[in-house]
């Protein structure tokens, strides 16, 4: 149990210290157990009907991935593994401020692996986490069952609430940046316990200059990729900070100048630009032109800040910023784009690419990034396996017959 | 390398409006021709973003570098072989310390202009000077930080310098006493960062039994109110403090940097911050860098003719300021007056990166 004085330090949003310390007692479930998928139609339709007022579009994102039909959709497609395998036990999430619903993906994930869950909400509260564990507590009321298998916490930069709640559990999930993770690291699992840990990546765009050119309505187009960058200020793993023109020079050439230049006012019609990211792109940009040598800065304003580069260099995407800076190279093929391919890559959204074909290239060049290839739009999209990792396997156990 | 001859002997606060505007566009262009030619880096930099100089007709069309390029490259347009000294940034945050390449003439240049900029505010003579620092800070040359610059640079306003805290940051009471029972009848001058001003005179206000007349004393103090605004310190409070506490009347801030050779803006008897002939402030616009209007909060932009061995002569602070007048500041001088706001704040980033740690 915890002292009179951690307790103090702690505040629940769902569930309380004796839910807890007897988290480890419950039983587990299988993966996609009809209880469980109970228990998030529910939750997908008490979200739904709370955010009908507000309509915030992540919240909105959240309910409709774990509504029914989604679930019935996703189960199928685990239906043979999940008949040799059962939960782990007890996850322990750790999640990041800036994304308000990741916790509710991470949680889902590892209740459809059929675990029970503690998550440790950042200390700055939202809306949106205020909302879903609202509701996470409405369900809990009508389905008991979950009441003793969810705890909800926020606390402080305490390692010793980390290190007792370590503990407890088979699995920890930790999303964040590396200083995080490693620090989070320190502190010791039980030793069966497995971690996972989704740490800082980047993410590039690959675009087909004759696909641009064809587009006869730029507007979808345009608020697709507008979401998948300045929406969480280029700063999502998988916001696209590298963009690869496939097409030849001339056809780029055009292709560029017809994307770039309707974009443009689009990001000033809806994003905000402040001083800080503005003075930190240019420098950015400078830095780039010194020690790369032949680029070329564009500009038109500082929303949208480019460098035009001859060719890409392997550590080119940790030498971006967020908040509209944008590396731009081209190539007849996908060659040029495999030097920054590598671990630190999470995300390529294609645009008018074939990604299955994609998708043969690089499984042929053994390349270390990306995790993933989705649609132009699709990046901030979650799904059950991420950064290469299957959540209903890695936080489930098979029970082999031999 | 010496680019120009500047004339000391006068008052560099000059030239109007009319005559600054082609004096220093002329001057500047020329530096930074200079610089793309002699520095690697800065050449690049240029062709990035495909400077030509032919299309500039005024010194705010000039290219900017921003300051926190200094942390990250160092810059230098000296020729192989050639003696310099590294001044660094006081870097309070922590993060890296920029390295500033100076040569002797410009560290001579540097030199005269604070001794004509400054002989503006205090006179020709040389009066008894105290200053808020331990004398450790100008032994013991660490490199060659901003403080230990300020100290050594004031100080040829000043004879008689004694140093007012001992090794461990506190006051020296009885040197204090002694300081201001000998000279303390007369004009003085007192200099020291801002922080460690403030904090000196809240330590002489706890001493109870004494008062320290500082009546006659002029305070120059710069450096920056980070530290100050953190403990929610503001410019009216530091003046009314110091005058409660010492009888203090003429203080006088001054805004620079040690990232810009000359740029030292010394703020007038009307509290304003003054460019002198040597040194431009711009303000710009946060969307596209574009000039603000008078009156108009930005980003500050600093401009010196200072800067021979290194291109730091354009330079784009993360300060916001404002400029509140030209040429008709009611201290006579000429020249640009501004106000300095404070740092600039980041916005709230969204996104997944590295954002748990700063929670």
């Amino acid at each position: 149990m915890f002292t009179q004085q951690i307790e103090e330090q702690i505040s629940y949003l769902t569930g309380d210290s004796s839910i807890l310390f007897q988290l480890p007692e419950q039983k587990v479930l299988s993966p996609f157990s009809r209880k469980t998928c109970e228990f998030l139609q529910e939750l997908s339709e008490c979200v739904r009907r709370e955010n009908a007022v507000l309509a915030m579009a992540d919240v909105a994102a959240f309910a409709f991935w774990c509504r029914k039909s989604h679930l019935d959709k996703m189960a199928l497609s685990y239906k043979s593994m999940a008949q040799n395998r059962l939960g782990r036990g007890v996850t322990f999430h750790i999640v990041p401020s800036n994304v308000p619903v990741l916790f509710a993906f991470s949680l889902s994930a590892a209740l459809l692996s059929g675990n029970s869950v503690v998550i440790r909400l950042p200390e700055k509260s939202t809306l949106q986490s205020e909302l879903i564990c609202r509701c996470i507590n409405l369900v809990c009321e009508k389905l008991e069952f979950w009441k003793r298998r969810i705890v909800i916490l926020r606390y402080g930069h305490q390692e010793e609430i980390t290190k007792i709640i370590s503990k407890l559990c088979d699995a920890r999930i930790i999303w964040g940046g590396s200083h995080t993770i490693q620090e989070i690291r320190k502190i010791p699992l039980p030793p069966s316990a497995l971690e996972l840990t989704f740490g800082d990546r980047k993410s590039a765009a690959v675009l087909g200059a004759q696909a641009v050119l064809e587009t006869k309505e730029m507007n979808p187009f345009l608020y697709d990729f507008y979401n998948d960058t300045y929406l969480f200020d280029q700063n999502a793993c998988s916001s696209p900070r590298i963009i690869y023109w496939i097409g030849d020079k001339e056809q780029v050439r055009f292709a560029r100048y017809k994307f770039w230049s309707s974009f443009s006012s689009y990001v000033e019609q809806h994003y905000k630009i402040d001083a800080v990211t503005a003075i930190k792109k240019w420098e950015q940009a400078y830095y780039l032109s010194a020690i790369y040598k032949d680029m070329k800065i564009i500009h038109e304003n500082n929303y949208i800040i480019r460098v035009e580069s001859g060719g890409l260099f392997p550590e080119m995407l940790e030498h971006t910023v967020p908040g509209g800076f944008f590396i731009e190279a081209q190539g007849e093929t996908i060659e040029g784009l495999l030097p920054v391919l590598n671990r630190g890559c999470q995300t390529i959204a294609a645009y008018g690419v074939n990604r299955e074909m994609l998708k043969r290239v690089l499984l042929e060049r053994k390349t270390f990034g990306p995790d993933r290839i989705v649609e132009v739009g699709q990046t901030l999209a979650f799904s059950l396996v991420w950064d290469g990792v299957d959540f209903i396997y890695a936080l489930s156990r098979e029970l082999s017959l031999l | 390398m010496l680019l120009f001859d500047f004339d000391f002997s006068e008052s560099p606060y000059q030239e109007d409006k009319a005559v600054k505007d082609i004096k220093f566009t002329e001057k500047l262009m020329l530096l930074t021709s200079f610089h793309q030619k002699n520095c690697l880096y800065y050449g690049e930099m240029l062709k990035a973003v495909q400077y030509k100089k032919e299309s500039i007709s005024h010194y705010s069309e000039l290219p900017f570098l921003p300051v926190g390029l200094l942390k990250r490259l160092t810059l230098s347009s000296l020729p192989e072989g050639a003696l310099y000294k590294v001044a660094s940034s006081s870097g309070t945050s922590g993060t890296n310390k920029s390295r500033i390449i100076l040569d002797g003439e410009t560290r001579i240049m540097q030199q005269k202009a604070l001794t004509a900029i400054g002989g503006d505010f205090l006179g020709k003579k040389r009066v008894p000077m105290l200053v808020i620092d331990r004398p450790q800070t100008i032994e013991y040359e660490n490199g060659f930080s901003a403080r230990t610059a300020g100290i050594t640079g004031f100080s040829i306003f000043g004879k008689n310098r004694t140093f007012a805290l001992k090794e461990n940051m506190m006051p020296d009471y009885e040197k204090i006493q002694d300081f201001l029972y000998r000279y303390g009848k007369e004009s003085f001058f007192v200099f020291g960062f801002t922080f460690l001003v403030w904090n000196f005179f809240e330590k002489l206000s706890e001493m109870k039994e004494y008062y320290f007349d500082f009546s006659n004393g002029m305070i120059v103090h710069g450096g920056g109110w980070k530290r100050l605004a953190d403990k929610a310190v503001s410019r009216t409070d530091f003046q009314k403090k110091l005058k409660e506490i010492a009888g203090i009347t003429q203080i006088h801030d001054y805004y620079g940097m040690a990232e810009q050779t000359g740029s030292i803006f010394m703020e007038c008897e009307y509290g304003h911050l003054h460019c002198s002939d040597f040194s431009g402030i711009m303000i710009r616009k946060p969307e596209d860098f574009s000039v603000a209007k008078t009156g108009e909060k930005g980003i500050i932009q600093t401009m010196s003719l200072l800067p021979g061995s290194y291109p730091g002569h354009n330079l784009l602070t993360e300060d916001e300021g404002v400029i509140l007048g030209e040429d008709d500041c009611p201290c006579q001088r000429k020249g640009v007056y501004f106000q300095v706001l404070g740092r600039l704040k980041q916005a709230e980033i969204r996104g997944c990166s590295d954002v748990y740690t700063a929670d």
